[in-house]
């Protein structure tokens, strides 16, 4: 069970209502722009871009810009729809007088109907305009087409999407092979790391070798430095590896992809499968292992043996660090992001559950992480509870469900 | 074979497949990044050994017309303008401490006002850039329309220099603030013991008390972790949003220690100097770390 301060229980009415309202105002501000976004997606680009002009819309201009419109004009008797050209201030004749088009000026010595059609000069082209005022030129669309200066006022507003925006933008971006890419880019990155990051982190919490101490010491020195450092060495790397692979394989399809998959590091690209120390890292730390009598056999029952020690990542380890695997291939570069101090915990942790008597390597040379549990604490506390938020990490899909 | 000899040997199996792309993509560069920053290279020649010459250049002071100015003015300007943009950090904690304490409520539809809140995370990259990109727009974007509701008229908010920062501020407030540290502290307050909350009623606390002498201290160990990480997070950021929305301007106000060192290496190719600028970033980033992690380690409640 979960306490909270503002404990729902506790919450009367008011409460409630105070607590609901904060919540959906600020939260309109969050969905806000992607409504946004959505909507002027389906808006034809004059349509987006005649707001600016000075045309009266149907409703505060605020609230126009939320909805794909289209104008309409009456030509004969027929509403058509029409393009906005421009909203007209002044109109420059050919003789090279100006007139101004204030409304009552228009009607009475320049235009005689309200809907009139632009005088073309002697090379086709329509009058100079400039912009501003109350008559907006338009084009009518479809058979026909015209030409016209039509008084702002009468200019219809029917909303309308246009949904071929998203057929264009289908033709014009190759998005199957950005799809292709990404899918691959993920999936290799994923099921690298968890298959290679599973196994040494396993060997890390589990295994005792010649050197596992300097190699988890040399995985955290480097995890701690930022990606843009070793960026341009990477670059250099990515620039190579690709044609090193192709003249390996003798093909030029997925090298490229792969490559990136490998080396991907900086860019937001995700971890890449050999770097992922991080993963390696935090692995054992999340593992809760099975007591060790499980998995080494039990003392007191010499008949029995342990489960074999291959088989134990697989059989054992596994089920429990569900969390870790998810945090590993889900949440990969936002990890990374944050991979820097965190893993201190987890060094600290790894290295208590590695059984180390005294004092690790590893915890001396890392400021803040040489604390011994004395008495008063439990021989996991300190650890265990700096792991707290970094858990939480892992854990943070499920607290928005709970 | 020996049992421990069996050990050895299946410990460094198990470790080989991480090791071999540790190696390459990893302990390699770094090595390569570190020669280099002692190196003038300009890829299309090859790189040539200039000792400390990127370090003076980028930390000392030279006179001119009897002023002490910066080798590398640039440098300091960015790291200015990095340090600026995280002033948005603490104030997008306390948001997300207050948004978790919100969204912990036990209400109807919670999961959907914590998803919409986790939303802009979700989509976080370029696709949000892209999308705030339109919304600073001068005349067409959703922010000043906002601002013509109450009678003003905001900038061109990405091209003035004085705006653009601030703007990037608010932006990755909006992204930020319920997303992984909103998700962090609702997880630090689920994990609160309800009855230290019980014992506190019975001794006759109010809501201010209980946040301030069980909920706060109990989430100092989140608290901790979102500093050290966001400190982290910002003085090594920016890349995306400038490289995204601003090219780093206007007039380099928007440009971050991270976008610097990619425009040193890949818009100039001064790869050497780049990487010295990146490793003094790491050296940066691991002082302030230290300070971080000594200072707040005795803040923190455990």
């Amino acid at each position: 069970m979960a306490g909270s301060v503002s404990g729902a229980r506790r919450l009367g009415a008011f409460g409630r209502a105070v607590l609901y309202l904060f919540l959906a105002v600020v939260g309109l501000t969050m969905l806000a722009p992607f409504f946004w976004t959505t909507t002027t997606s389906l808006r034809t680009q004059e349509d987006i871009f005649s707001d600016v002009l000075t045309v009266p819309l149907p409703s505060p201009r605020v609230l126009s810009m939320w909805i794909p419109w289209e104008r309409r004009v009456v030509v004969d008797g027929l509403e058509v729809p029409a393009v906005a050209l421009e909203t007209l201030e002044r109109v420059e004749l050919p003789n090279g007088e100006t007139l101004d088009l204030a409304p009552g000026r228009v009607k009475k010595t320049l235009f005689s109907q309200e809907c009139v059609v632009l005088p073309k000069d002697e090379a086709g082209q329509p009058l100079k305009a400039r912009f501003v005022g109350r008559f907006v030129a338009v084009r009518t669309l479809g058979e026909g087409s015209r030409r016209l200066v039509v008084p702002a006022e009468e200019v219809m507003w029917r909303p309308k999407p246009v949904w071929e925006n998203y057929v264009t933008a289908w033709h014009r971006v190759p998005f199957g092979r950005g799809y292709f890419n990404s899918v691959l880019v993920a999936a290799v990155i994923t099921l690298g790391q968890v298959l290679t990051s599973s196994l040494a982190a396993y060997a890390f919490a589990r295994l005792t070798f010649p050197g596992r101490d300097k190699l988890f010491l040399g995985y955290l020195a480097t995890l701690m430095i930022p990606a843009v450092v070793t960026m341009i060495p990477v670059f250099i790397l990515m620039r190579t590896l690709p044609d090193a692979l192709n003249n390996l394989t003798n093909t030029d399809v997925w090298t490229g992809q792969l490559a990136v998959s490998l080396g991907g590091r900086h860019f937001n690209l995700g971890r890449p499968v050999g770097t992922d120390s991080y993963f390696a890292l935090i692995a054992p730390a999340l593992w809760d292992l099975p007591p060790a009598p499980v998995l080494h056999g039990n003392p007191a029952r010499p008949g029995r043996r342990g489960l074999d020690r291959r088989m134990q990542p697989l059989r054992h380890v596994q089920p429990d660090s569900d969390a870790a695997f998810q945090a590993g291939a889900g949440d990969a570069d936002d990890l990374h992001l944050h991979g820097d101090v965190e893993v201190l915990h987890v060094a600290a942790d790894c290295h208590k559950r590695a059984g180390d008597a005294g004092p690790s390597r590893v915890a001396q040379d890392l400021p803040g992480l040489s604390h011994q549990p004395t008495r008063d604490e439990p021989a996991h506390g300190r650890f265990h509870n700096r792991a707290g938020p970094h858990a939480a990490h892992l854990h943070a899909g499920a607290a928005l469900f709970r | 074979m020996r049992k421990r000899t069996r050990e050895a040997l299946s410990g460094y199996l198990f470790l080989t497949p991480n090791l071999i792309g540790f190696l390459i993509f990893t302990s390699l560069p770094v090595a390569a990044s570190l020669l280099l920053a002692f190196s003038s290279w300009d890829i299309l020649s090859s790189p040539q050994f200039v000792g400390l010459q990127n370090f003076s250049k980028l930390l000392l002071f030279h006179r001119e017309a009897g002023r002490l100015v910066a080798n590398d003015f640039d440098f300091w300007y960015f790291t200015a303008n990095t340090l600026f943009l995280m002033l948005i950090v603490p104030v997008g904690m306390v948001a997300s401490m207050g948004l978790a304490i919100a969204l912990n409520s036990k209400i109807r539809g919670i999961v959907a006002f914590r998803t919409a809140y986790f939303l802009p995370t979700l989509s976080a990259g370029v696709a949000v850039y892209v999308l705030w990109t339109w919304i600073y727009n001068g005349p067409f974007g959703l922010f000043n329309a906002g601002l013509r509701l109450v009678g003003v008229e905001g900038p061109n908010w990405l091209s003035d220099k004085s705006w653009a920062k601030p703007a990037l501020m608010l932006m990755s407030l909006w992204i930020g603030v319920g997303g992984v540290n909103m998700l962090l502290y609702l997880a630090g307050l689920q994990g609160i013991d309800p009855e230290l909350y019980e014992a506190a009623e019975i001794d006759g606390a109010g809501g201010w008390h209980k946040f301030r002498h069980i909920t706060y201290p109990m989430l100092s160990p989140t608290t901790f972790f979102i500093l050290v990480m966001s400190v982290i997070g910002g003085l090594q950021g920016g890349f995306e949003q400038a490289n995204i929305m601003t090219l780093g301007g206007p007039a380099g106000a928007t440009t971050t220690l991270g976008y610097y060192i990619y425009q040193l290496g890949f818009v100039w190719y001064h790869m050497g100097y780049a990487a010295t600028v990146a490793w003094m970033m790491f050296a940066g980033i691991l002082v302030v770390t230290a300070i971080n992690w000594r200072w707040g380690g005795r803040r923190v409640h455990y």
